[in-house]
């Protein structure tokens, strides 16, 4: 795909336009109780031509790769530019560009390993658990791999190549008492391939210990109680509400929709100690778990600064949502697919490390809750979130407690943030699910431990 | 179709490569969509795929690929990686492929058929046009009528022989009304496009949700708790029984044991009032599809009757590992019969409870439990709807509440894979701040 040469196609265009050639490679070994369930790879590839004319985008895609398909897309995507003129198309608009060039390679520089050690390897962790971790009812490893890689041009003189791939062994384990079924797991791996973060199997078996030891927990479970309280949440929550909390109200086209932080520029949203940013690619001099230099638009990527010290500063944007408001484009246009277009969507999302301890934040505590491990989330154009409890622990009197019932904790995202009274020193960063919109895509979040208050259900 | 040579050409490699047992499904697609964000119609799409899933299985040992990328190398490349992958696998003696026998092909043509991009146009500009005009608060923040054409055939070394023809047409949309820097609650919903004659703005449900949202821009908040007298909006309905697919009758939660239906079929699992069917080859609302996800011509079923578990959704691997029943199809398909009484008659006899019309909330545990925060949902006080209400948690059970099953409406509608009343049931709790 790097040799594959696009700039001569540019000629063919007649508006400001993209050209981009992606392929999408997955691995997917599932075993269930020892059995392999599930062994497939999956490779999705193809070309794709956005044009954009008097305000309206045309774009069009095909699996076939070749000179002939480049200029029947070309052709298709302009066609569909001019589809609309018909019809009365309310906002017309300039579009700034910032043009970059830039090649990226993130997988692994080790000797591959062939799938049959892939799969001896997995066997390997699944008989551990299956002779150490007593009274399960199922154990399920998942090894889930994704490798994007694309090539891109546009009129304005942008040309990137990215090869992205990450790699997930996701461990769940279930067990039953008194007829009724727990369930718990986690995820090991990110940024990277298979070789990057498994080596010899017994490097995992602290990590299988854990995870049974929680779901003992969460087998032996309170319920909650409903309401308001003080919560300590770990790097992996703080994540989701960077994520759904913030992130998603502050994206631009949920901003020109009409979101509520659209008038809050320059005012408090949260407490001082509180910043947030969408890092492009790098933080501290480290590559994050996305890392974004160009992004699907052929913007050269940029730090979205949304909070700092408390202040609400900016929004994300791309192309279109820069021009209408009347902002700079931050490199967040993004498309996961070769047949989707770029939609604004977060890279790495995070909020900024503190001072205080995770232990003191407990210790604080006189009657609340220690958030570890989430499912899904959620946000609202109103700046209501709200996420899954996978595990949680009750605090008493500044001590950890037994585990609580699966739960949902929401709130509103600014006075979440502005009742943060501790964040940690710790910081973490994560990459291990899909963000939704119109398009699933990959993004990571994270920062450090937080000390807030939200509303929890429960009994 | 385009590359129907190639599943040929597949299966006769792979037997020469010494695979006896293969199975070769090609889906060719051409999607048509239209769409914007706030209220505005600026993005037209053309998209054209295929896509060739090729299985094998050696001394029960299974592996699966899939591609696109249908040049001769890539092809070839992507075959070689399929037998050396197989040899790696573990051996199950479940491993199978359908045994589906047809004189000739199966052929089987689902969902909207000959639809004209041009109407699309139409339908969905008159929608945004008309929404403008009668909502002027609300912007569809992102909106698309998509027309998906797809083409599938499937053939296995068994002599199976199945073709599918399907057409998806929907519009959908997310939307929030904002005044003066107040904003409601976003809310979403999904039109078959296949029952529009003229606008999108047609679908009654759709209408109702935009004009309960602008009352949405003021909101109280839930004074002390609300148990019982609860009701689930259609849309509601459509992802507690999503939730309950995945958790009680599709394969992984009867393979790993964790249903709570295991071992229920025939027995009552729900209220006598609910009837569901799963309908894929004849649902009126979309989401149709003619081929089951282990290769065999799909069917309509009903999967609970008159509150009786009829099936669960298992394919032919787990149905032959657990010894249970293989499923006529794999669900996706919500078609729940209505009840006999007025929604209005049913909220006039609730003294103090809410319609919820959305929860914004994780999954359900295995067990079934289940919280998140009430969205666009209503109070109901002395049998009427009063205010919108903000900041409520709900708690209940997806298993409980379709047992504990007050009311159902007779009134229904319509979505995108769904056909839904109203329910009423105790068993959910809801909670203020």
């Amino acid at each position: 795909m790097k040799s594959y040469e696009l700039n001569p196609y540019k000629a063919m265009m007649s508006q400001y336009g993209e050209i981009r050639v992606q392929e999408n490679r997955s691995r997917n070994i599932t075993i269930t109780n020892g059995k392999m369930i599930k062994n497939e790879r999956t490779s999705r590839r193809g070309i794709s031509v956005r044009s954009f004319e008097n305000g309206t985008w045309g774009f069009a895609s095909s699996e076939a790769v070749s000179p002939e398909s480049f200029k029947r897309i070309i052709q298709t995507a302009e066609q569909n530019a001019k589809y609309l003129k018909g019809y009365k198309v309310s906002d017309q608009f300039k579009l700034e560009t910032i043009p970059y060039h830039y090649q990226l390679d993130v997988s692994t520089k080790k000797s591959l390993k062939t799938q049959g050690e892939v799969i001896a390897f997995l066997m390997d962790l699944d008989h551990y658990i299956d002779t150490h971790c007593q009274g399960l009812k199922s154990r399920t490893l998942r090894l889930v791999e994704l490798d994007m890689e694309k090539k891109l041009v546009n009129l304005a003189d942008s040309e990137s190549y990215s090869l992205w791939t990450r790699s997930h062994l996701y461990l769940n384990l279930s067990t039953e008492k008194n007829g009724v079924p727990y369930a718990y797991g986690e995820s090991i791996g990110g940024m990277g391939d298979f070789e990057d973060y498994f080596g010899n199997s017994v490097d995992l078996h602290a990590k299988i210990d854990l995870i049974y030891s929680r779901l003992m927990d969460k087998s032996n479970p309170i319920d909650a109680k409903a309401g308001m309280c003080d919560v300590v949440v770990s790097s992996e929550i703080t994540g989701i509400l960077a994520h759904e909390a913030i992130g998603h109200t502050t994206e631009g086209d949920n901003i020109l929709g009409g979101s509520i932080y659209g008038s809050m520029i320059g005012q408090q949203v949260a407490n001082e100690k509180i910043s947030l940013v969408d890092f492009a690619n790098s933080f501290n001099g480290n590559l994050l778990p996305m890392p974004i230099f160009v992004d699907d638009e052929g913007t050269k990527a940029s730090d979205a600064v949304i909070i700092e010290n408390g202040i609400l500063k900016g929004f994300m944007h791309n192309l279109e949502t820069a021009s209408k408001l009347g902002m700079k484009p931050t490199g967040n246009g993004r498309a996961f697919e070769f047949f989707d277009e770029p939609l604004v969507r977060m890279r790495n999302t995070a909020i900024l490390p503190g001072q205080d301890l995770v232990k003191d934040m407990i210790a604080s505590i006189e009657n609340g809750y220690y958030i570890l491990n989430s499912s899904n989330g959620q946000a609202d154009s109103t700046g209501e979130f709200m996420f899954g409890v996978n595990l949680g622990y009750e605090i008493k009197n500044g001590q950890l407690g037994r585990a609580i019932n699966e739960t949902t904790v929401s709130g509103m995202a600014f006075d979440v943030l502005k009742s943060t009274d501790m964040v940690g020193n710790d910081f973490k960063i994560f990459n291990n699910g899909y963000c939704g919109k119109k398009q699933w895509i990959p993004t990571a979040d994270g920062g450090p431990s937080l000390k807030c208050r939200m509303n929890i259900g429960g009994k | 179709m385009k590359y129907e040579s190639l599943i040929q050409e597949t299966i006769a490699y792979l037997n020469e490569k010494g695979l006896s047992q293969v199975e070769v499904q090609l889906t060719e697609s051409n999607d048509f969509e239209i769409g914007g964000g706030n209220n505005d119609i600026n993005l037209v799409r053309s998209l054209e795929n295929a896509i060739l899933k090729v299985s094998a299985i050696k001394d029960f040992k299974k592996s699966s690929i899939e591609m696109n990328d249908l040049s001769p190398n890539a092809w070839e490349m992507s075959l070689t990686d399929l037998i050396l992958n197989i040899d790696m696998a573990e051996a199950d003696e479940y491993n199978v492929f359908s045994s589906y026998r047809h004189q000739g092909e199966h052929r089987q043509t689902v969902g909207a058929q000959g639809l004209e991009s041009a109407w699309i146009a139409e339908v969905t500009a008159k929608g945004i046009t008309e929404l403008k005009q009668a909502y002027p608060k609300i912007a569809m923040s992102e909106f698309s009528a998509m027309y998906e054409q797809k083409q599938t055939l499937l053939k296995n070394t068994n002599g199976t022989h199945l073709y599918e023809q399907k057409g998806d047409a929907y519009f959908g949309g997310l939307f929030f009304a904002s005044e003066e820097g107040k904003t409601a609650s976003f809310n979403y919903y999904s039109v078959p496009l296949q029952n529009v004659q003229h606008s999108v703005l047609e679908n009654e449900m759709f209408q109702t949700l935009l004009a309960n949202n602008v009352k949405e821009l003021s909101t109280t908040a839930l004074e002390g708790r609300i148990e019982g007298g609860i009701i689930l909006s259609p849309s509601c309905l459509f992802d507690v029984l999503s939730s309950l697919e995945s958790i009680g009758l599709k394969d992984m939660s009867i393979l790993d044991d964790s249903s709570r239906w295991k071992g229920k079929i025939g027995q009552k699992v729900a209220s006598e009032s609910l009837t569901w069917h799963s309908c894929p080859i004849s649902s009126p609302v979309g989401g149709n599809y003619g081929i089951t996800e282990d290769g065999y011509p799909a069917q309509d079923m009903t999967v609970i009757e008159n509150g009786v578990l009829n099936t669960y959704m298992l394919t032919e691997y787990v149905a032959n590992k657990t010894g249970l029943e293989r499923a006529k199809n794999q669900g996706g398909i919500y078609l729940v019969e209505a009840g006999n009484q007025p929604l209005e008659s049913i909220i006039s006899g609730i003294e103090r409870g809410m319609v919820l019309n959305r929860i914004s909330g994780g999954r359900p545990s295995p067990n079934g439990d289940f919280s998140g925060s009430a969205k666009n949902s209503f109070l109901i006080e002395n049998g009427k709807v009063t205010d919108a209400l903000t900041e409520v948690m709900v708690t209940f059970n997806v298993f409980e509440v379709l047992m504990n099953i007050v009311a159902l409406s007779s009134e229904t509608a319509d979505m995108v894979g769904g056909r839904l009343p109203y329910l009423y049931a105790n068993a959910i709790l809801a909670t203020g701040k």
